[in-house]
């Protein structure tokens, strides 16, 4: 396997935190005796509560039980889309979100079940509370909103918005794909009424693990039902929590990759993570500066943990192809699945190049992508 | 030019039919220039490995690397007939 410099930790992060991998190895290696159905195991091996107790320390919310296990983001996004009473109801979204949000409203929108009305995004990909407030109808019920874009990297203001949504009887529900792990969440403070994340990205877990935070006493139905390990004399799914959520055979491999991945965050911080990224990211703007033909696609006063960019004169693809071929770099390229963000932000058809550095990424690696693109410029000249 | 396999890549666009081509010799630059001929050749040679790109206008857009065995093409539709094109230009050159 060739050595590759990996840049596109906003799709999956690598590599992951040792804990993580000796955890998941050690996990496979023995029986799998770790559900509550054996009584020799103690509390503390007890991964999903500890896993659940994690995430609610990090998210800030009022008990573990409110957290259930998903595959990831998409799942839960359906989950709640599809569980809450929306039907005959006015629904807000915007351009920046991912097709896990955009796909299953325009798809309940066209079978009536809901009017969907989708923000624009400001040029620099912002949604901003006036944006939001311009938009509010008498009936809405639900604004759905990323707090990163997974373009763009904007954060938005969530305790700003979660406000005048709390203000206006609206449910807020936060795709937090791309900020769990590397952005403050409070759901309390930002009154945030479901939250949908993923393990596999910030988080340092692995694909196929992921979350959701539905608050107490709101109503949403489950997407599936099945075995619990629980009241497995009912024929109809046990409604106490987080087992409402969770039928079939928990991902305990992922579980537990998750919860040694919220470990290490909470060990080096949250924010000196998210700091590192975010000066390696400045780092490129600046050295990108001095190039009129490259455009950025980030606030300038903006610091974010993901960029992207185009060269003016140079395919959007031959960039990733390039990286890829003649420098061992890895990035994305392309509409990232939010296919609406491009026309807001006034990126080309084909898309933007985006990088996003890990905790793990190097300076001299992000020094080596700055050389490498001032070699792929020449292409613009010719 | 042999043809070991063909790889559909995914593209993150507009559904566009995106192949790699993995090839039994590595690409040379001889071969460059003869399969230019096809259409319209790019050749980027200043970089450590050069650069080309090939358009066969309305049928085949080709992207390489000089030195590896691999081929990225973007193929328009009727996508099976330009599919057979490619595998004829190829074996021709």
């Amino acid at each position: 396997m060739k050595q590759y410099i990996y840049l596109n930790n906003s799709a999956t992060s690598f590599p992951k935190p040792p804990q993580v991998l000796a955890s998941v190895a050690k996990l496979l290696a023995q029986p799998p005796l770790y559900s509550s159905r054996n009584s020799s195991f103690s509390s503390e091996q007890d991964l999903k509560g500890s896993c659940r107790k994690e995430l609610a320390t990090l998210f800030n919310a009022p008990s573990p039980e409110q957290i259930a296990f998903t595959s990831g983001a998409t799942e839960s996004l359906n989950l709640a889309l599809k569980g809450l009473d929306l039907k005959g109801k006015h629904v807000l979204t915007t351009c920046i979100e991912h097709n896990s949000v955009l796909r299953v409203l325009k798809t309940m929108e066209q079978n009536k079940l809901i009017r969907l009305t989708i923000i624009k995004s400001a040029i620099d990909g912002r949604i901003t509370t006036s944006l939001i407030k311009e938009n509010l109808q008498s009936d809405t019920a639900l604004l759905v909103l990323s707090h990163c874009s997974n373009v763009t990297g904007v954060v938005n203001n969530l305790k700003e918005i979660g406000f005048l949504l709390k203000s206006k009887a609206v449910l807020f529900m936060v795709d937090a794909a791309q900020s769990a792990g590397l952005h403050p969440i409070d759901v309390q403070d930002m009154s945030i009424d479901i939250l949908a994340f993923t393990g596999h990205k910030a988080l340092f877990g692995l694909q196929g693990i992921g979350g959701i935070y539905i608050r107490k006493n709101l109503v949403v139905n489950p997407l599936k039902v099945g075995g619990t390990s629980s009241k497995s004399n009912l024929l109809y799914q046990p409604t106490e929590l987080p087992v409402y959520y969770e039928a079939g055979t928990a991902n305990f491999v992922g579980i537990i990759a998750l919860y040694e991945g919220i470990r290490f965050i909470k060990k080096i911080g949250l924010h000196s993570i998210c700091q590192k990224i975010q000066a390696q990211i400045t780092t490129i703007k600046e050295a990108f500066s001095s190039y009129p033909q490259i455009k950025l696609y980030s606030p300038k006063d903006h610091n974010s943990t993901i960029l992207s960019f185009t060269i003016e004169g140079v395919e959007t693809s031959d960039i990733g192809y390039l990286l890829e071929q003649n420098f061992n770099i890895i990035i994305r390229t392309g509409l990232h699945c939010s296919p609406l963000i491009h026309a807001s932000i006034q990126a080309p058809i084909d898309g933007t190049v985006r990088v996003s550095p890990s905790y793990f990424t190097t300076d001299s690696e992000i020094d080596f992508f700055i050389h490498s693109i001032k070699e792929i410029l020449t292409l613009s000249n010719v | 030019m042999i043809i070991l396999e063909i790889k559909q890549v995914e593209d993150c666009l507009d559904g566009s039919v995106i192949k790699e081509l993995f090839l039994e010799e590595k690409i040379s630059s001889a071969f460059i220039q003869s399969l230019g001929k096809e259409g319209t050749l790019q050749y980027f040679p200043h970089f450590a490995k050069p650069f080309f790109k090939l358009r066969i206008e309305g049928k085949l857009n080709l992207k390489g690397i000089e030195g590896n065995t691999t081929l990225r093409v973007r193929i328009e539709t009727p996508v099976k007939q330009h599919i057979n094109l490619l595998i004829e230009l190829l074996q021709r050159h």
